[in-house]
């Protein structure tokens, strides 16, 4: 069902031609020596950086310019310098049994940062840049893990608390949500978003500035350098195009810092976050072991990488879908409206004795249209989740639900439902710690690849046996 | 074809698969449309190396509930032989399967004998097992369709020799995860375990289960060029008979009588509506539609004889958990017995009437998971006799709207999406040129009320 919570938001929003809240608690981390890179990239190449600024939060950012990355030398020399930041930084956090904390302005940013990764970690006889590359690619392939705090962008951050009145593909545009957010004063959001749009903030710039301006100040830089102009000369040129990139890239600097004004000190932290926090310092501190070791980072995963990372990703998709609603307003709300949260009136609570155990029973009316409840699910009371029940049956009667459900686990420390009461149950808080043991199972059980899962070898030879005169009895 | 012609090609079908596990066959990836006996293929075989070869079978299903299932039919079926059920300790287990006395719920690998047993459980639990290294002499993966491939590499390692058996035609296994590192991977972590252990190893031996037993021939002629192009197959039973002991006189009769005149899958057009996730109307429709069959004394007549319709016979199914619940809570006492769920639950189980929600039907959009071929192909294969598919009008011009662009990847021959489309599109066509279209005003169900 489509998230309903949003969509009103995105409703009043539109009438109140201002963002409007749609979290009650802070949903990540906000590290607060977290580092900004802002990158910028020539059109056409896709595979370097023009321009870049990196600073700390709160921080001027150290801009860097190169008059063209096609120039090997020169794109090189911005990925050390960039490199030398993010190492000295990544150390910093690893002394510190912390870990780092990347922010890009807009998913095409941290997308521009992916590719750079996946680039640079391939690159044949230069060490350094590998490195630089390594080094990025903690944050990528964490990107898409869910609970993730390793490589945030600003716009994804404040959609994740804030709806705007437009549509959620233009909330990519990061100078359009902060007029959401911050509305001009004469309430013509919509006039002032149309103006902000005309501000470049994704990774490419726009393609008048490129035919008007950057294109011949490139190909003024060529003409001299092919003209064997002096070094004043070429300084000249060079700082044409460093004074025409930086204030591009200085902008969507200075916007994704405004971002997090919105975001700190503005909600109460989340219930799940200390459980991401711990976990990314300990994924980090992982990946730094493996790069100290020599590990490779494959392109492409063997049968075995591919089992650990897909069964990390769903492990933290359900773990974050389960703890986020412990604690988080807004997150409960969408867990009701998609029917994973049991909520009605306690009724027929019974309790009878097989043998030494005491078997509590009892029922939950709800008049929910849209309820995710079967049989055997395990539920918990989001008040206390030591109290834990088993569903039994789920009857219809009409438009309400009636689940049938048996106290599993702590009735003595928390103590049986009343009759009459409103309770709401949901899933069960995540168990952070069994990830950590399904991994060193499937290490235990992945140490021999059987051949089903080896690319390289071949089936076992048939090994026949001897057919006995009758073939089995088959049923109808 | 004639029903015995049918019958024998069936049978020496199943014997070829019970003959690859003498021949020491390592893999078998065996195919199979709806209905066509995978899971009494899957007890043979179990039941085979247990009594016949006297070997360690262990037996993988995608959940619980199809391990409870296939445990029930082998501890009912053979009765002299005993079966092992390996559960996690916290499960809960029904009290049929309690009940059994040839089924024995185990925990670890030391619960077992150590000679020859039938071990079943799911592939979560077979993942766990507190043994690594090779148990048994074969593996079955019912359903394999629906496991995905990180995690019969979880279990793959367990035994000498492996049948996965499955539909490839129904929904690919859920995963809660994004999948775009491994999107170019044929054999990656996600894709269905027998589709990347044949990009692996594309010698594994491929037989294809050829006859539907549940669905009948005109079902078949819709369902098979749709969503089994490369799976050819033929049904066992030409009809199974639908009668009404009371003649109709409203609109939605001609529809239920058209199922009489042979027309086994029909669909019922609702006037268009833009309803969403929940369209109350059409459950009006739908549910008076279920009374109406029963109040005209509806009839079938298949391999037990001619019977009488009960609740007990109808399904419904749906994609949307919360179309599911408005059918429910149309539906009074006296159909408590209809079952009604969502496709993916469906999965696996039959009924001899269908009653079936079109997932475009009421929809601005067409979302991949409308489209999901996999989700359609189970609605429309779960009746023995007849199935109904209830829709609103403009599902053929919404598909024209919604072409998929395309999102294919180097390497990569699949596009479920783009296949999602063509198998709707080929479904309304085919129903349309054949005149399974069956227009009705509505209202049926608020007229009552």
């Amino acid at each position: 069902m489509a998230d309903v919570v949003n969509i009103v938001a995105r409703m009043l929003a539109l009438e109140a031609g201002r963002a409007q809240r749609v979290a009650s608690h802070l949903q990540f981390n906000i590290q607060p020596h977290a580092l900004v890179i802002c990158p910028l990239a020539m059109a056409g190449e896709d595979t370097t950086i023009h321009a870049v600024a990196i600073g700390a939060i709160g921080a001027e950012p150290q801009i860097r310019v190169v008059p063209d990355p096609r120039v090997r030398d020169d794109q090189y020399g911005l990925v050390r310098w960039m490199g030398d930041i993010i190492e000295a930084y990544y150390a910093r956090c690893r002394a510190n049994g912390d870990y780092p904390q990347i922010w890009a302005a807009s998913g095409a940013a941290a997308g521009h940062l992916d590719v750079m990764a996946d680039r640079l970690r391939f690159v044949r006889d230069n060490a350094p840049i590998q490195r630089v590359g390594a080094l990025l690619t903690y944050a990528t392939e964490r990107a898409p893990v869910e609970g993730q705090q390793a490589l945030m962008t600003m716009t994804g951050a404040l959609s994740a608390h804030y709806a705007t009145g437009q549509q959620e593909g233009e909330d990519q545009h990061l100078g359009a949500v902060l007029v959401w957010l911050d509305p001009p004063a004469d309430g013509d959001t919509r006039r002032a978003v149309a103006i902000a749009e005309r501000e470049v903030m994704g990774v490419k710039t726009d393609p008048d500035f490129d035919r008007d301006v950057l294109q011949p100040l490139v190909s003024r830089y060529h003409q001299s350098l092919k003209s064997g102009a002096n070094a004043a000369q070429m300084q000249v040129r060079v700082k044409a195009i460093e004074d025409a990139l930086s204030p591009i890239v200085a902008r969507i600097y200075a916007a994704t810092q405004r971002g997090f004004a919105y975001l700190i000190d503005r909600f109460p932290p989340s219930g799940v976050l200390a459980q991401l926090h711990a976990h990314e310092a300990a994924v980090f501190e992982s990946f730094m072991q493996a790069r100290d070791g020599g590990m490779p980072l494959p392109y492409r995963d063997t049968p075995k990488a591919g089992a650990f990372k897909i069964a990390e990703r769903e492990h933290a998709a359900q773990s974050v879908a389960a703890g986020s609603i412990y604690g988080d307003a807004m997150a409960q709300a969408r867990a009701r409206m998609a029917g994973d949260i049991l909520m009605g009136a306690v009724r027929d609570v019974t309790l009878i004795r097989v043998g030494r155990k005491r078997v509590f029973r009892f029922i939950v009316d709800t008049a929910q249209q849209n309820l995710h409840m079967r049989a055997r699910d395990e539920l918990a009371w989001l008040q206390d989740p030591r109290l834990k029940c088993v569903i039994e049956g789920v009857d219809k009667q009409g438009p309400l639900s009636s689940v049938r459900l048996r106290v599993s686990a702590g009735m003595n420390a928390v103590g049986a439902p009343q009759d009459g009461a409103v309770i709401e149950l949901g899933p069960p808080p995540p168990d952070w710690r069994a990830l950590g043991r399904e991994r060193v199972k499937m290490a235990s059980r992945l140490a021999n690849t059987p051949w089903t899962h080896a690319r390289d070898a071949a089936p076992p030879a048939p090994s026949p046996r001897r057919r006995p005169i009758s073939s089995p009895r088959s049923r109808p | 074809m004639t029903q015995a012609a049918a019958a024998a090609l069936a049978d020496a079908m199943v014997r070829d698969v019970l003959s690859t596990q003498w021949d020491g066959v390592s893999a078998l990836v065996l195919n199979s449309p709806p209905g066509a006996g995978k899971t009494g293929v899957a007890e043979r075989l179990s039941v085979q190396g247990l009594a016949l070869m006297k070997e360690r079978v262990m037996v993988a299903t995608p959940t619980n509930e199809q391990a409870f299932d296939l445990a029930r039919r082998l501890g009912l079926g053979f009765p002299r032989l005993t079966f092992f059920m390996m559960t996690s300790r916290s499960l809960e287990i029904p009290p049929d399967i309690l009940a059994l006395a040839n089924v024995q719920i185990v925990h670890a690998s030391a619960d077992l004998p150590d000679g020859p047993c039938v071990a079943i459980g799911n592939g979560a639990k077979w993942s766990w097992l507190d043994a690594d290294d090779c148990q048994f002499d074969l593996q079955i993966v019912d359903e394999a369709y629906q496991l995905p491939d990180y995690r019969f590499h979880l279990i793959a390692g367990l035994a000498r020799r492996h049948v996965l058996i499955g539909d490839p035609g129904q929904i690919d296994p859920v995963i809660q995860a994004e999948l775009e590192r491994w999107r170019c991977d044929v054999s990656g972590p996600h894709v269905p375990a027998p589709r990347a252990l044949i990009a692996r190893h594309s010698g594994v031996r491929q037989l294809s289960l050829p006859v539907s037993r549940r669905l009948v021939s005109d079902t078949a002629s819709f369902v098979q060029p749709a969503f089994y192009p490369d799976l050819p197959f033929v049904a066992l039973h030409d009809a199974r008979p639908v009668r009404f002991a009371t003649p109709g006189i409203a609109p939605m009769d001609i529809p239920l009588d058209a199922v009489v005149a042979g027309e086994s899958l029909v669909m019922v057009e609702l006037p268009a509506l833009l309803a969403g996730d929940v369209d109350h109307d059409l459950a009006d429709e739908l549910v008076w539609t279920i009374n109406r069959v029963l109040t005209r004394g509806a009839t079938i007549e298949d391999e037990s004889g001619v019977r009488p319709i009960t609740p007990a016979m109808i399904g419904v199914a749906c994609a949307r958990v919360a179309q599911v619940n408005a059918i429910r809570e149309r539906l009074g006492a006296g159909l408590s017995d209809v079952f009604v769920e969502t496709a993916n639950r469906f999965q696996g189980l039959e009924r001899q009437l269908m009653f079936v929600q079109h997932p475009l039907s009421g929809r601005a959009d067409a979302t991949d998971f409308h489209l999901d071929s996999g989700r359609l192909c189970v609605l429309l294969s779960r009746h023995r006799a007849a199935c109904w598919i209830f829709g609103r009008d403009g599902i053929s011009r919404q598909l024209r709207r919604y072409a998929p662009v395309g999102d294919r990847s180097l390497g990569i021959s699949d596009d479920p999406e783009f296949e999602g489309w063509r198998a709707n599109m080929e479904l309304m066509r085919t129903l349309e040129q054949r005149g399974r279209i069956y227009r009705v005003p509505g209202g049926s169900g608020r007229r009552t009320a």
